[in-house]
């Protein structure tokens, strides 16, 4: 047992070359079978204290490939291990190593309190009675449950954002150094997704655990993760930290300077600084309140400057600066791009 | 060690069924009054048609409401058994906790069974605690000693049921259909199992299928000690040893029909 896990140190979670057909049927006196291949060789590893984000189009595969390092699915074909342990030949300690989060609005008994469904599952888990009460007592505190009256409260009884910070609570159960979470804040208004996302990232930061998070929000997944993975019909396509995605997907960033002064002392400026940083192009449009922007695309690398420069120009040439920003590509046209091109 | 997780996981399931019946307290009044409810329709339709001594001399009973409300219980205890098994797994699906089962580090087929035993111990609490003022009333102290024996030869007997409750809750899993494809077996079960009328009246075929149905010895072990007669031992022995055979051989074929069905469940996706 001992040699397997020493081939995957450093990764706490690792996917590789994964297959997964689905078939299903439809239609109803004639039925056709419908074969979905969700999994496509992904694969996919975690070091060790890294929040991952495995981005996707809708049916990317990404829950599938959940399903899988979590034990809950078998693959077809390829090879996944969490902390090195193999998910179909050492599945038992696979699971007591995650915490796993798959739906924000299920999962627990309706009629059961927060405080009662998390007993519940700490006991299933193995915890014995005493441990596990005083287990629950400190989750519902940490996630904030609590002082929302989160433990009395029956789950029918609950809103979304504080099943979220059930499921939570839940996943934190056994302690777990790997936590699986998929779209944990799908659905939740902006402060209960970003308390949540707070929590997690103390739960990297000061805990040291691994985190595995599926999302759609490419804000979320700027903000907290440390890696993001893109997957497409099945396969990993980029991969990366969102600011290496980003210039991965764009040689040009803009630099935007906006204030009041004739439209030809922007040009101007605008045609000097192209002069000067070959591959730069510039181009000047009228904004509200009769204030210009000059908007120079610059090459990855001199946006800093052009923009001192463009800034530096333009007040020497009496324009009045009202706003100057450098616009990087956002994640999110990182995405557009990627899972919008053929493969 | 293992042992140690099902005890917890058969705790878990106890303690989310006790607060199950406090949250649905008409449920429990209804499981409470089901061995009366019987007794009634059974009596009104009975004295309808023909008369008590001829049932008792027929059922070979000695006080026909005592019979009554065991075997009434004794067919409460058999369903709800059967019935959570073959729901069980639907019913996790239908609430999305069916996953988060799946993670606990036993078996899907460890945990329904375990469930199954859960069942079986609240339901024949609920069935012995119904039916006891009766019986008491109409037997005296001495007659907790039967309910003692009665609540045994119950659990006892739901330990054959609850592989094949197993079998069927994974039949629902991989059949991925929203209903349970066996659901036939309960009727089947409660009519050959000679409850309410002799098996002997049964055509041969049934009376041999009843033979290996274990509700018919459960029946006849709660025949023997209600009938409060002299020499039950002898008749219970032999249903113990019936039903342990059964347990053996249910189990068993259960057992490896189950585990293949959590393969296919974790193959196809739950
Ligand atoms: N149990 C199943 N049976 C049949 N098909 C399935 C099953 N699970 C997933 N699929 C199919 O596999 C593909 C991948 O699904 P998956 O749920 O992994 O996508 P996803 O990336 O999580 O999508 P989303 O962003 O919408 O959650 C989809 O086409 C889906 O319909
Ligand atoms: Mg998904």
């Amino acid at each position: 047992m001992s040699n397997n896990v020493v081939d995957s140190a450093g990764y706490a979670i690792e996917g590789v070359d994964l297959w997964k057909t689905f078939y299903t049927s439809s239609g109803g006196i004639k039925r056709k079978r419908i074969k979905v291949e969700a999994l496509r060789g992904l694969t996919v590893r975690v070091p060790k204290g890294v929040i991952y984000g495995l981005l996707g189009p809708n049916g990317a595969g990404k829950t599938t490939f959940v399903k899988i390092i979590t034990t809950l699915l078998l693959p077809d074909k390829g090879d996944a291990r969490v902390l090195g342990y193999n998910v179909l030949r050492e599945a038992p300690t696979v699971r007591k190593n995650i915490g796993v989060m798959l739906s924000v609005e299920r999962g627990f008994f309706w009629k059961l309190s927060g405080y009662e469904n998390l007993l519940y599952f700490a006991m299933i888990y193995g915890m014995p009675r005493r441990e596990a009460e005083e287990r629950v007592e400190e989750l519902l505190k940490l996630v904030g449950l609590k002082e929302l009256g989160g433990d009395e409260k029956h789950f029918e009884d609950m809103s979304l954002g504080m099943r979220a910070r059930l499921g939570l609570a839940r996943a934190l159960l056994k302690d777990p150094p790997v936590l699986i979470l998929d779209e944990p804040t799908l659905g939740l208004d902006p402060t209960s997704a970003r308390r949540l996302r707070n929590l997690l990232t103390d739960l990297a930061r000061r805990q040291g655990k691994t985190i595995l998070l599926t999302t759609h929000n490419m804000y979320e997944a700027e903000e907290i993760c440390d890696t993001v993975g893109i997957i497409r019909k099945g396969k990993l396509v980029a991969e990366g930290s969102p600011s290496q995605l980003k210039r991965m997907v764009s040689e040009y960033y803009s630099v935007r300077v906006t204030g009041r002064g004739t439209r030809e002392v922007f040009e101007e400026t605008g045609r000097y600084i192209v002069d000067k940083y070959s591959g730069s192009r510039y181009k000047v449009v009228a904004r509200e309140n009769e204030r210009l922007s000059l908007i120079i695309l610059s090459p990855v690398g001199s946006e800093e400057q052009i923009l001192a420069e463009t800034v530096q120009k333009l007040v020497d040439k009496g324009a009045r600066i009202t706003d100057a920003r450098i616009i990087e590509p956002t994640l999110e046209d990182v995405f557009i791009k990627i899972s919008g091109e053929e493969p | 060690m293992s042992l140690r997780l099902y005890m917890s996981m058969l705790q878990a399931e106890l303690y989310s069924r006790i607060a199950w019946y406090r949250r649905n307290r008409s449920l429990l009044v209804a499981e409470l009054l089901w061995p009366y409810a019987t007794i009634m329709v059974l009596l009104g339709l009975g004295l309808g048609f023909g008369d008590i001594e001829r049932y008792q001399e027929t059922m070979g009973i000695a006080n026909v409401i005592l019979y009554l409300l065991a075997a009434s219980a004794t067919i409460t205890v058999s369903l709800g058994v059967l019935d959570n098994a073959a729901s069980i797994g639907l019913w996790h699906r239908w609430l999305g906790t069916l996953p988060y089962i799946m993670l606990s580090p036993a078996s899907l087929v460890a945990y329904s069974t375990l469930a199954g035993i859960a069942a079986a111990l609240t339901t024949t609490a609920t069935q012995i605690l119904s039916i006891s003022p009766v019986v008491v009333a109409l037997g005296g102290l001495q007659s907790l000693g039967v309910l003692l024996v009665l609540a045994s030869i119950l659990l006892i007997g739901m330990l054959p049921l609850t592989m094949l409750g197993t079998f069927t809750a994974m039949t629902a899993l991989v059949a991925k259909q929203e209903g349970n494809l066996l659901s036939f077996i309960v009727p089947l079960i409660i009519m050959v199992s000679g409850v309410f009328y002799p098996v002997e009246i049964l055509p041969r075929s049934l009376e041999v299928l009843s033979r290996v149905v274990p509700l018919t010895y459960v029946v006849e072990a709660a025949k023997l000690t209600v009938n409060l007669s002299s020499e039950p031992w002898r008749g219970l022995i032999m249903a113990t040893y019936s039903l342990s055979a059964m347990i053996v051989a249910y189990n068993l074929v259960g057992y490896v029909a189950s585990r293949l069905g959590e393969k296919k469940v974790r193959e196809r996706g739950y």
